[in-house]
């Protein structure tokens, strides 16, 4: 039986990802912040098929509170998998209006998911077994763009965190792999639909993720054609790249 | 915007709910319809101010001892035949199609193969969760708001919005189902052919509605019963492929469902054939194809269903199909069944006796014909299917749901009159 650990569970894709882990019959620690969400979500996995659901709430905005929870992941005994999911994604303008906010999304997004993976590396390396590690990044930390290149900056840093972290287990039994999905359809970016048709669904997202852990793969485009999508916009030309809306 | 039709086609404001939270801000916000995943044909989930609900997808519960899931009300049957099939528990009742969610199932309190054995969907509700205008969220079941769960259960939305049900599942012991086919050369033949089967699980007749003459109402009566053992996955189930546009209409004419509809009769070589088959094809053969409205073209199309109680029943059936055919309005989706008697919830639309639904190709012509169909049923003691109404009038509708007023009285006391809308309610005269 695996064990799989998130957090950040009620995240919409982390959620998404979790059900296909539950239909599996899988045991689940999760976290989250919010204890009316983090309830609905772990009924919905045990119906689902879940085996054992852990819920644990920390709200993971501070290095206390980091390393509080991936304490409180790995009391139980070892775990197989740990998806690192949480984030926030104020838009632009909110980040414009707001120094505290802007700081927020960088620490967020950047530092503390960052420490999250290095901290659940170094416990997994623990671990007899080894164990697989999956970090959410963002085609966003490929290129600065004008409309979210705060974002885009703290996933940068999770990138370069990841490599390195490839690097040191390389020779070891510790898999880490970074997830890059393009913008999808959850409720982090309903402020974006309407205007963004081409919003990938959730569950493609989710089972894009599942496939790369179980695959050990080092990174992933999801949607795949995003791999594609982001070649190209790394090798525009500053002055060509200057004149787009991205 | 439009329902599974395409007609009519509506300018509307589409919200869409992420958490309860946001639905109780749209009901407070203004009046709304409430909508799924979109599969009823005219104009119930359509109207100004739309609240997709699809996202409330969780489940919240499942009882492993008795089958009794909880849910919230946008996951669909097919999600809960995905999750449960493999457990070894189908749905108690379910339409042609999967794709429909269960508030959605509520609202129309669908029905199926069995509903002469089992009644409809909503039968097996124990209880759900409504948001009403008030804003509160209650509790419903058969004891604690009777008019409340009468009135919801087929009431097409307009008293509340649904946001979590409880329903109880049937054991299987396979998803396949053992499915026998009956020819039957006319209507006479078809109609004994359900009156011997009547203890079939399941059992539902396609009509070819060109044959005409001393083949009227020439028909395949299907039965089915679970299997008692096989594979328990809906695996390979998803469509296999997309109608990618409209198609144009014409493609659709007298000849090409004269051709569909013989090659469709004579694939069935003996006069009565048994065999083994997946819940897919028995259960939802047009969910194969993802999109197939679009094969009406542009225009959309009527899909017209009645209920009629035995009475004149076979006389009213074979003068329905002769007026449909004398028409040329040409369709090779025509479905006959027996329906067993219908229940105590306010607009529920079946009634014991005999079913046809129809798929027109939405042409004035069509409308016409609908119209003198109408009072056809009207005077048989029948009614029509709100699920699939774009059309009905007003006094049609008066006239043949008789409980109306109690309908109007409850929605009246829950405050829904004005805020729980859609372009049909309108249409139909309710407040």
């Amino acid at each position: 039986m695996t064990t799989v650990a998130v957090l950040g569970a009620t995240s919409g894709i982390a959620h998404a990802t979790l059900r296909q882990w539950a239909a599996r019959g899988d045991d689940l620690r999760l976290v989250a912040r919010d204890a009316e969400r983090l309830a609905r979500v772990e009924g919905d996995l045990t119906a689902r098929g879940a085996g054992a659901v852990v819920p644990l709430l920390h709200d993971l905005g501070t290095v206390e509170a980091v390393e509080a929870a991936v304490d409180a992941l790995f009391a139980d005994g070892p775990v197989d998998v740990v998806l690192v999911a949480f984030g926030t994604m104020p838009s632009q303008e909110d980040a414009d209006a707001s120094a505290a906010v802007a700081a927020s999304l960088l620490t967020v997004n950047g530092t503390l998911t960052a420490l999250a993976a290095h901290l659940v590396a170094l416990r997994l390396g623990e671990q007899a077994s080894g164990g697989r590690l999956a970090v959410i990044g963002s085609v966003a930390g490929d290129r600065g763009r004008q409309s979210n290149y705060l974002y885009g900056a703290a996933k940068a840093m999770v990138a370069t965190a990841v490599a390195g972290l490839q690097h040191r287990c390389a020779d070891t039994s510790v898999d880490v792999t970074l997830v890059k999905p393009g913008p999808t359809d959850t409720p982090m970016t309903a402020h974006l639909r309407g205007g963004r048709p081409a919003l990938a669904k959730v569950e493609t997202v989710a089972g894009d993720i599942v496939k790369a852990v179980d695959e050990r793969r080092p990174v992933v485009y999801t949607p795949r054609r995003w791999a594609v999508i982001m070649t190209i916009v790394r090798l525009l030309p500053r002055r060509v790249f200057e004149r787009t809306k991205l | 915007m439009w329902g599974w039709g395409k007609h009519p086609v509506v300018e509307a404001e589409l919200l869409s709910a992420q958490a309860r939270a946001d639905v109780v801000a749209a009901v407070a916000a203004g009046p709304l319809t409430p909508r799924g995943l979109g599969r009823s044909y005219g104009d119930s989930s359509l109207g100004d101010r739309v609240l997709d609900l699809t996202r409330l997808d969780s489940f919240v519960a499942f009882d492993e001892a008795t089958g009794a899931v909880t849910v919230e009300a946008g996951v669909s049957l097919s999600e809960v035949l995905r999750v449960l099939l493999p457990r070894g528990w189908f749905l108690p009742v379910t339409p042609g199609t999967r794709y429909v969610t269960v508030g959605g199932a509520i609202a129309s309190d669908i029905h199926g193969k069995n509903h002469h054995k089992d009644g409809t969907f909503t039968d097996h509700v124990s209880s759900f969760e409504l948001l009403v205008a008030s804003g509160e969220v209650l509790t419903v079941s058969r004891t604690s708001h009777p008019d409340l769960f009468a009135a919801t259960c087929g009431g097409m939305g307009l008293t509340g919005v649904v946001l979590e049900a409880t329903f109880t599942m049937r054991p299987v012991g396979s998803g396949d189902v053992v499915e026998t086919v009956v020819k039957a050369p006319d209507l006479d033949a078809a109609l004994e052919a359900f009156a011997a089967r009547a203890d079939a699980t399941y059992s539902v007749a396609w009509v070819d509605l060109l044959a005409s003459g001393a083949r009227l109402g020439r028909s395949l009566v299907m039965t089915g019963e679970h299997a008692d053992d096989g594979p328990l996955t809906t695996d390979g189930s998803e469509p296999r492929a997309t109608v990618p546009l409209d198609m144009p209409s014409v493609l659709l004419n007298p000849l090409s469902v004269r051709a569909f509809n013989h090659l469709y009769y004579a694939r069935v070589r003996q006069p009565q054939l048994t065999h083994r088959v997946g819940h897919q094809p028995f259960f939802y053969p047009l969910d194969t194809v993802a999109e197939w409205n679009r094969l009406y073209g542009r225009r959309g199309f009527l899909q017209y269903q009645l209920a009629i109680p035995f009475g004149d029943g076979p006389a009213l059936v074979r003068e329905i199909l002769r007026v449909v055919a004398a028409a040329g309005l040409a369709s090779p989706l025509a479905v006959l069944k027996v329906f067993g008697p219908g229940n105590s919830h306010l607009l529920s639309f079946p009634v014991e006796g005999y079913t046809l639904a129809l798929d027109l190709q939405a042409t004035p012509r069509a409308f016409e014909v609908a119209d003198r169909l109408d009072r056809l049923v009207l005077a048989a003691g029948g009614r029509l299917y709100l699920a699939k109404d774009a059309r009905m009038s007003e006094e049609t509708f008066r006239a043949s749901y008789p409980r109306i007023e109690e309908f109007e009285a409850v929605r009246r006391r829950y405050g829904a009159d004005g805020v729980f809308v859609s372009t049909q309610s309108r249409r139909l005269g309710l407040a």
